[in-house]
């Protein structure tokens, strides 16, 4: 509890996926509103360079960096539970 | 988007593969897509590389190859086999980008490719790539469940590729049904690229045969029908002779010889340069030893000469020729004669021919031997036989090489049944070697069944095989009968007696007119003699009577002056 955990969202303009993964990670943050996160949000059209440097090949794309290493989860997020048992765990790491 | 003239006149990128920029007249479309599809393992990576590494070394166009199934390490340590020297192409030339998806991937709900091209768009910021391979682009699709979704992705991708003026190669593996049709996710593909190239690959009988055939190129005249291919040192190499080129310095008159000096002369003066010229002939009909002969001829007039031999080893040619003095080993010691051993049961008749091809222009090779070529046609190769002998020929005659070639004849009668390759149709020159059974005894027969722009004999003439030199005898006919061997000797015994007893006889007629006619001038001569008399006697008289006339004459005149009728004699 307390420490924040960052997420990174890359995301492809505004396209209708990211604006519906966007839409569900805030859903998903507002229902889970004791645990801190910091969400980066990176349009890879913007900075290609870090699509590249991340190897974001398929867009939306989370990236949850914490204690028990990298997880990553592909898509609109619309199943919210994926997110959950990713996030979870790292809270209970962290 | 910048806006595309209406009337612009298409572009081309060459690959690099000259047979397939043959097919395609230069390439592949310049700032548009073409699909490569075929089944695994059959060179759609190595087609997509070599195209990528040619672009970025002689077009000057940077490539990126997006592998989204191998990773761009082991990519570069297969291609480290071919000889295109990747190493040397600098990193902002040819770029990889390793796309393969992590197994371990979780995925929550709908997703898309903008991750990708926002990382081609980072490259094309970098290093100005023109040029892109998507390989195996199937792998990433095969992500997405909703067939719905794999359309609009594959056309995500087309369209920014299309907007961004890239060269674009999409390998993929496509199903299809036992016609040939696509089906499955991709058969779409086919319709959305202005390109599209098929590559197979099948065991026909133990060997190995891959070929290549552009099915559709939007825009542009294309040769539509299947090509071999073949995955050699250089990379790939597609069979295909477009047209005829001419040799280097137009068609020679010049003759060469043919190492027999009678077969020279059949020939009026021995084959032309850069002819191609087949050898047809039942077993044992002595086709290697006019090979050999030729293949000395050529050397010994310092042409570098090639010999493929198909059925003997080099060791073997050369012994056996040696029986008939035909000794090859000086001239294959000094190097002026390669050998080029080959038991055609080993590999596929398109490894031949390149073999050949590369031995032939590595050492500016000008006289060819191939015994024979009828070999190509075993073991699974049949059906590519005829063309990889055409595309020989063809090859030869458009480098001036003079080719001699040899196939192997069962029938007795070639004009009555094509080659087995049908190759008579491309030779300049047909010799045939056969059998004649005459009276229990083989003897072999050569005849000139055709020679484009030579004059050449027209008899069959025997061929003889004596331990100091090949000779062609003199055709003997006899009561419109080619005679040979034994038959051909009794013959021509039994009418030198008649010949001599007939000499005889003439010189016995001839003495006894000789001796009348001696009879016949003594008797002129007699009858000349009494002739001569007798005019001499006419003569003596005829004047005899002259004096008696006058004297006459004069007592008449002297008879009327007494008369007084004229005084001095002045008339009547």
């Amino acid at each position: 509890m307390g420490t924040a955990i960052t997420l990174q969202l890359y995301i492809a303009g505004n396209s209708p996926g990211s604006r519906r993964a966007r839409a569900n990670l805030e859903a998903w943050g507002r229902e889970h509103g004791q645990v801190s996160i910091e969400v980066e949000i990176i349009d890879v059209f913007d900075v290609p360079d870090r699509a590249l440097a991340a190897g974001v090949l398929l867009t939306p794309q989370l990236v949850v960096d914490g204690p028990g290493g990298r997880t990553v989860i592909v898509g609109d997020l619309a199943d919210t539970s994926l997110l959950t048992d990713a996030l979870s765990f790292e809270t209970r790491s962290a | 988007m910048p806006e595309i003239p209406l009337h612009s006149p298409l572009s081309k990128a060459a690959t690099g593969i000259a047979g397939l920029d043959g097919i395609t007249g230069g390439g592949l479309p310049r700032g548009r897509t073409t699909l490569l599809e075929g089944a695994p393992g059959c060179g759609k990576t190595v087609l997509a590389l070599q195209s990528l590494v040619h672009g970025a070394r002689h077009d000057g166009e940077p490539g990126l190859f997006v592998a989204f199934e191998e990773s761009p390490e082991r990519l570069m340590a297969n291609a480290a086999g071919f000889s295109w020297a990747m190493d040397e192409l600098t990193e902002d030339k040819l770029l990889f980008l390793d796309a393969r998806v992590d197994p371990d991937l979780i995925t929550s709900g709908d997703f898309d490719l903008s991750g990708l091209l926002a990382m081609v768009q980072a490259h094309m910021q970098r290093s100005g790539v023109r040029r892109v391979v998507f390989d195996a682009l199937d792998a990433v699709l095969s992500l997405m469940e909703d067939p719905a979704a794999v359309k609009r992705e594959v056309h995500r991708l087309h369209n920014w590729v299309l907007a961004h003026g890239l060269t674009t190669v999409i390998t993929a593996k496509v199903d299809r049904n036992e016609d040939g049709a696509p089906h499955g996710q991709l058969d779409f593909l086919q319709y959305m690229v202005d390109c599209s190239i098929r590559l197979r690959h099948s065991i026909r009988q133990g060997v190995s045969q891959r070929s290549i055939r552009v099915a559709k190129y939007r825009g542009t005249a294309f040769e539509e029908n299947e090509a071999p291919l073949l995955i050699g040192p250089a990379g790939l190499e597609v069979a295909y002779v477009s047209g005829h080129a001419g040799p280097p310095g137009g068609v020679s008159s010049e003759r060469l010889s043919s190492g027999i000096e009678d077969l020279d002369v059949m020939f009026g003066g021995g084959y032309f340069r850069g002819a191609g010229i087949l050898l047809t002939g039942a077993p044992g009909t002595a086709k290697t030893t006019l090979c050999g002969a030729f293949a000395k001829a050529s050397c010994q007039r310092g042409d570098a000469t090639l010999f493929a031999s198909f059925d003997s080893r080099p060791e073997e040619v050369i012994r056996n020729l040696r029986s008939v003095n035909v000794d090859l080993g000086p001239e294959l010691d000094s190097g002026q004669l390669e050998f080029y051993a080959a038991r055609a049961i080993s590999g596929n008749a398109e490894f031949h021919l390149m073999r050949i091809r590369a031995l032939a222009e590595a050492g500016q090779v000008r006289c060819l031997v191939v015994d024979p070529v009828s070999a190509l046609a075993k073991q699974g190769n049949s059906e590519v036989a005829h063309g990889v002998a055409e595309r020989l020929v063809d090859w030869c005659k458009g480098r001036g090489i003079t080719v001699l070639f040899t196939s192997l004849l069962d029938h007795a009668h070639p004009e009555a049944v094509s080659t087995p390759l049908h190759i008579s149709t491309i030779a300049d020159t047909w010799i045939n070697l056969s059998y004649l059974v005459q009276g229990g005894e083989r003897n072999r027969a050569l005849s000139i069944i055709k020679s484009r722009g030579t004059h050449h004999s027209n008899q069959v003439r025997e061929l003889l095989l004596e331990n100091t030199v090949v000779r062609l005898s003199e055709v003997y006919s006899a009561g419109g009968e080619v005679l040979m061997g034994t038959l051909r000797w009794e013959r021509e015994r039994s009418e030198r007696l008649a010949a001599m007893q007939k000499e005889r006889q003439y010189d016995a007629a001839q003495r006894r007119l000789r001796a009348h006619i001696l009879s016949l001038e003594a008797q002129v001569q007699a009858l000349h003699s009494e002739l001569e008399m007798a005019q001499s006697e006419a003569a003596e008289l005829s004047s005899e009577q002259a004096d008696q006339n006058q004297e006459s004459t004069a007592a008449r005149i002297d008879r009327r002056v007494m008369r007084g009728s004229k005084p001095d004699g002045q008339g009547a």
